[in-house]
């Protein structure tokens, strides 16, 4: 049937020597064109009605791009909101896949109920850090086309922000403890570092989620849909707007290639040097036990952060909030080393990630750069949320970092002179971009490159994975691809046919 | 992108909580499981077979209208047909 969601059509073919693989994607990866000739504010509140199931990453990417087009840093107060409601919903993500799609491979039923939990505490958590003031709307006018909320209105939202979202935090973790873990998330993290104590775990604890670890290792599944995709480097926005901009930016952004081959951005990725990834990793590689591991991984490691960070929130909030002059001080000068490292940044480094348990991938020169102080994103801090710089006030053409912001891409004055920005954000399933140009308020241009192109493209993680799996009996290949699918995490339905 | 695609309820079944909607212009069958108090008649948002929740038919409309200029216009037009009749 036809699915205006799109769906991927994954289709195993049994041939000479193994699996032949061949995906097929009818996902709208153009659809951020319905947004052309609107202006930005009607774009935020209509963005999230499409883009409905990672609304928060898709709004948060589209409000910082746009603040970027104009030149408008974000209140340090609103970033950290939006990028700790970004959070909450990949853990709510997360806990889809665990409660949802884990237990069907076990034969038994989803967690519909406990689901339902989750949403609601989503729901609780998102309405009060948006109380009075929603970080991820245009805020209340400073100027024509300002898209920040003012201190005002953060302040009260922030406030607010000390008690249902720690309730809605609390109830995420204990949802997680009863149904995932069978502990505290903290606890899990602290206990779990490594194969064997993964393994002893999955053994002992009465949850969906260990069973099905336990039925993967017992099984001798660990290791399958291990490839030689690399994983997705740290782009500077350079690169990005190379690839963004130009005549291939449609093909680009439907099918992404890095340095001529694919290459994945998932949990996986963001994961693959905390100590029970990288110990899977050493012997797997990015096969199905590290991936199922890192989701866990990322679910716990986040609800142990999102308290503290909602509780450096609250405190941020000034007696009053009008007297907070970071909110409307200028971008500092920058020194001209910074600004030179903008406009030459340096050439990925060729790396030897020894932690990520890949080094026979790196002896064929299958992994790309990776610089090690990004390789590990859990979860989205300022510093992870990369603007485009905005215009220095006056005649230079030359830009300074956001507050915040580590400098990584330079800047050209045709890029400033026609107001354009560009954001990336760590959404649940990997990295999401949004590029807009801005021309008398208006959107003139508007792509978004999403992961599930880079982690499903016709040679990447799946395909490549799926390759590999074992030319079983049609049932059996069939759950394994599912399994194996449901690791990487499309956003999308998908149908596996085999012949 | 990640959509999730207004769908009417044509048909409940208590038992299971599942529903048949009109989704892409055919009849399809989601969970319920994840919202409450939903009833035959009413728009849900549906994605990969779970309904999100309950919107109102103008949200259904312009969200259906904004798939359609989207790129999903054949399927978006066909969703926005008469149901069909539940068997």
């Amino acid at each position: 049937m036809n699915d205006p969601a799109g769906r991927l059509q994954i289709h195993l073919h049994r041939q000479t020597g193994g699996l032949g693989v061949r995906i097929q994607s009818s996902r709208l990866t153009s659809a951020s064109r319905v947004f052309i000739g609107k202006d930005l504010t009607a774009t935020l509140e209509t963005l999230p009605r499409l883009f409905s199931v990672c609304a928060t990453a898709q709004t948060v990417a589209c409000v910082s791009a746009g603040e970027a087009a104009l030149g408008i840093p974000p209140h340090p107060r609103a970033l950290a909101t939006r990028l700790l409601l970004v959070d909450l919903e990949t853990v709510r993500e997360h806990l889809w896949r665990l409660l949802l799609d884990w237990p069907r491979f076990l034969g038994e039923s989803p967690q519909g109920v406990a689901m339902a939990q989750v949403m609601a505490a989503f729901d609780q958590g998102r309405r009060a850090l948006a109380a009075n003031g929603d970080p991820l709307r245009t805020g209340p006018g400073r100027g024509t086309g300002a898209v920040r909320p003012d201190a005002a209105t953060v302040a009260v939202a922030t406030a607010s922000a000390a008690t249902a979202p720690t309730a809605a935090l609390t109830a995420l973790a204990a949802i997680t403890r009863r149904q995932v873990l069978g502990q505290p998330p903290g606890d899990w993290l602290a206990t779990t570092r490594d194969l064997q104590t993964l393994r002893h775990w999955a053994r002992t604890s009465d949850t969906a989620a260990a069973r099905l670890i336990d039925l993967v290792d017992r099984q001798g599944w660990a290791g399958l849909g291990r490839s030689p995709v690399a994983v997705l480097p740290p782009l500077t926005l350079a690169t990005l707007e190379a690839r963004l901009s130009g005549p291939g930016a449609e093909a680009f952004i439907a099918t992404p290639l890095w340095q001529g081959a694919a290459a994945e951005s998932t949990p996986f990725a963001r994961q693959r040097n905390q100590p029970l990834v990288a110990d899977l990793a050493r012997e797997l590689g990015n096969g199905l036990l590290p991936r199922l591991a890192a989701q866990l991984v990322e679910l716990s490691s986040l609800l142990v952060a999102l308290p503290r960070r909602l509780v450096a929130l609250a405190e941020s909030v000034p007696s009053d909030a009008h007297s907070d002059d970071s909110f409307d001080k200028p971008f500092g000068e920058p020194n001209a080393e910074s600004i030179d490292e903008q406009l030459d940044p340096p050439a990925p480094q060729s790396i030897i990630p020894s932690v990520n348990g890949a080094e026979e991938l790196l002896a064929a020169g299958q992994v790309p750069a990776v610089d090690p102080e990004l390789t590990n994103p859990s979860s989205n801090t300022p510093e992870r949320l990369a603007l485009r710089a905005p215009p220095r006030p006056g005649p230079s053409a030359k830009v300074v970092p956001a507050q915040g912001e580590t400098p990584q891409s330079p800047h050209t004055a045709a890029t400033l002179s026609t107001g354009t920005g560009l954001a990336q954000v760590q959404a649940a399933r990997g990295l999401l971009v949004h590029r807009l140009t801005l021309e008398q308020g208006r959107l003139a241009d508007y792509r978004i490159l999403a992961p599930t192109e880079w982690n499903f493209h016709p040679q990447g993680a799946a395909a490549l994975g799926l390759a590999t799996l074992p030319a079983a009996d049609e049932p059996t290949l069939r759950r394994l691809a599912g399994l194996f699918i449901t690791a990487l995490d499309p956003c999308v339905a998908y149908d596996i046919s085999i012949s | 992108m990640c959509l999730a695609v207004p769908a009417l309820i044509t048909a409940i079944d208590p038992a299971t909580d599942l529903a048949q909607v009109a989704l892409g212009g055919v009849t399809k069958e989601i969970s319920l499981a994840l919202v409450e108090g939903a009833e035959v008649g009413d728009y849900v948002l549906v994605h990969v077979g779970y309904a999100l929740g309950r919107i109102s038919p103008e949200e259904a409309e312009h969200t259906l209208a904004l798939i359609a200029a989207a790129g999903g216009a054949e399927v978006a037009c066909e969703t926005l047909l008469p149901p069909l009749p539940a068997s």
